[in-house]
């Protein structure tokens, strides 16, 4: 097996038992990203030396029977508004150009301390907002991979690094994976810190894990997870055995949205037609669902509090340096700046009311929502649609109140990605790789 | 008011104001985003809330 196809939990199995050396594992990605990113455009910045260095000194640990935690050795990504001690953070605006942060964000300083070592930055839309990164979809270079956590999905996706940390306000963790054929996870709020991660909107904004398989995610989640005395948001409940609890099987409740297909493709509903058939002959209890009355009413708080804290976020930056803002994160500041105080309070009060519903009916572990994945495939080149409003998906809008969402891929599309069904259920072993 | 007599009032107030903060030529430019912006306070404005509700925005920590 070629190492820039190893999942994360492999790698740091394998490195564990020592076949396997950080050293080797680095130098593996690193020919990878030298051989294909300068088409896919993933990475603001590769950290070789940086990423070099820290493998020598995981090996010799490694040498030495000495593991720092359950990553030891195993690289991963970051978004570029992910604060990076001595690495330049510019959230792919000009107006941040040149930044270096002296500290890292306390995710990815936790995942160091685990063991796994930066790679480097990827690429955002600007401040995680709607103006594209330079990124193409590896699946089809001339897709979007989705946004605003492109440079994450797409570097996840061609195999460059197995883990990415993206972040999600109101869909840009979930979306870019679905675009990508990967897994996706926003928790729900507070369960990740935010602290040193550039803020877009500071009540809706969550830090989330991009990764091929559901065991890496469980594995990161459970390094990043927990209270920060730097993030006053951050949760205090105590943080669960995420990789144990994949192995503690019980049929799934899994609710079907049948109203988002009507707008879906017939690709789109076929394939999942088919998946959801799989879950039902699996022993899923599947369930008929309908979106609440409330929901038009929370998405559109979910803009309206997402504005008006993003002027409040860039207010003072916006005054001396507007002209150096992109349009699309512009109108969106300048919007922020005008709607009116009573109505944010509104909105804030009816994602309070949304999520104490959702905290009513929650059932953690045991429920989902079957849509369309996307009701739209990937849009084609025009990377302006890295957020295409077109395809909503209802976990973008209906878990906006702080609930958590999840992405995993069933399908890669023959209509926008290339063609034929290259993605299994729950963890694709074997399955093509883009530009290999 | 229905609900489109609603959103163009919304509408109108959105231009205004931007039109006073970033001049009547910006205000055009963003004619799209009000109309986007118009729609969701009219979607908000049409929630029922409560005249009693108590929003418990301030939360005391743990000890």
């Amino acid at each position: 097996m070629s190492l820039h196809t190893l999942d994360a939990i492999d790698a740091a199995r394998a490195i564990r038992e020592k076949v396997l050396s950080p050293v080797d594992l680095i130098e593996a990605l690193l020919e990878r990203i030298e051989r294909i990113d300068g088409r896919i455009q993933a990475w603001a910045l590769v950290d070789r030396e940086g990423a070099r260095r820290a493998a020598r000194q995981a090996a010799d640990e490694a040498a030495r029977g000495t593991f720092r935690g359950v990553l030891h050795g195993v690289p991963f990504g970051a978004k570029d508004i992910f604060y990076s001690a001595g690495l330049r953070t510019e959230a792919g605006s000009k107006t941040m150009a040149g930044f270096v942060p002296d500290y890292d964000a306390t995710s990815v300083a936790r995942l160091k301390a685990a063991g796994a070592i930066l790679l480097g930055k990827l690429h955002t839309t600007e401040f995680a907002t709607t103006d594209p990164a330079p990124t193409r979809n590896p699946w089809n270079l001339v897709c979007t991979p989705g946004g605003s956590s492109s440079g994450s999905a797409a570097a996840v996706a061609a195999r460059m690094v197995p883990l990415a940390f993206g972040t999600q306000t109101i869909g840009s963790n979930v979306r870019p994976a679905s675009y990508c054929g990967l897994v996706g996870l926003k928790p729900t709020f507070g369960r990740i810190s935010t602290r040193g991660v550039i803020p877009l909107s500071y009540t809706q904004d969550h830090v989330g894990l991009i990764a091929r398989c559901v065991e890496d995610i469980a594995l990161a989640l459970s390094v990043a997870a927990g209270r920060d005395p730097g993030d006053a948001s951050s949760s205090r409940v105590p943080v669960g055995d995420y990789v144990a609890a994949l192995t503690r099987r019980r049929a799934p409740r899994v609710g079907l949205l049948r109203e988002f297909f009507e707008r879906a493709t017939p690709e789109v509903t076929d394939v999942t037609g088919q998946a959801i058939n799989r879950l039902a002959r699996g022993g899923a209890d599947i369930e008929e669902a309908k979106l609440p009355p409330t929901f038009r009413a929370v998405a559109a708080a979910a803009y309206v509090i997402t504005r008006s804290e993003t002027a409040s976020v860039h207010a003072e930056r916006f005054a001396l340096k507007a002209d150096l803002y992109r349009p699309g994160i512009r109108s969106s500041i300048e919007m922020g700046m005008v709607i009116p105080g009573d109505f944010y309070v509104r909105a804030l009060r009816i994602r309070r009311l949304r999520r104490a519903a959702d905290a009513d009916h929650a059932d953690p572990g045991a429920r989902g929502h079957g849509d369309g994945r996307r009701e739209l495939p990937a849009p084609v080149v025009d990377l302006g649609a890295a957020i295409d409003h077109r395809a909503v998906r209802p976990d973008e809008f209906g878990f906006a109140a702080g609930g958590p969402a999840h992405q995993r891929p069933v399908h890669r599309g023959a209509a926008a990605l290339g063609g034929g069904v290259v993605r299994g259920y729950p963890r694709p072993r074997v399955g093509a790789e883009p530009l290999a | 008011m229905d609900r489109e007599g609603l959103r163009a009032e919304y509408a109108a107030c959105l231009r205004a104001a931007a039109e006073r903060r970033f001049g009547a030529a910006r205000a055009q430019d963003l004619a799209q985003t009000i109309e986007d912006a118009a729609g969701w306070l009219t979607e908000i404005a049409s929630f029922p809330l409560g005249t009693e509700e108590l929003p418990a925005f301030y939360l005391e920590a743990e000890p």
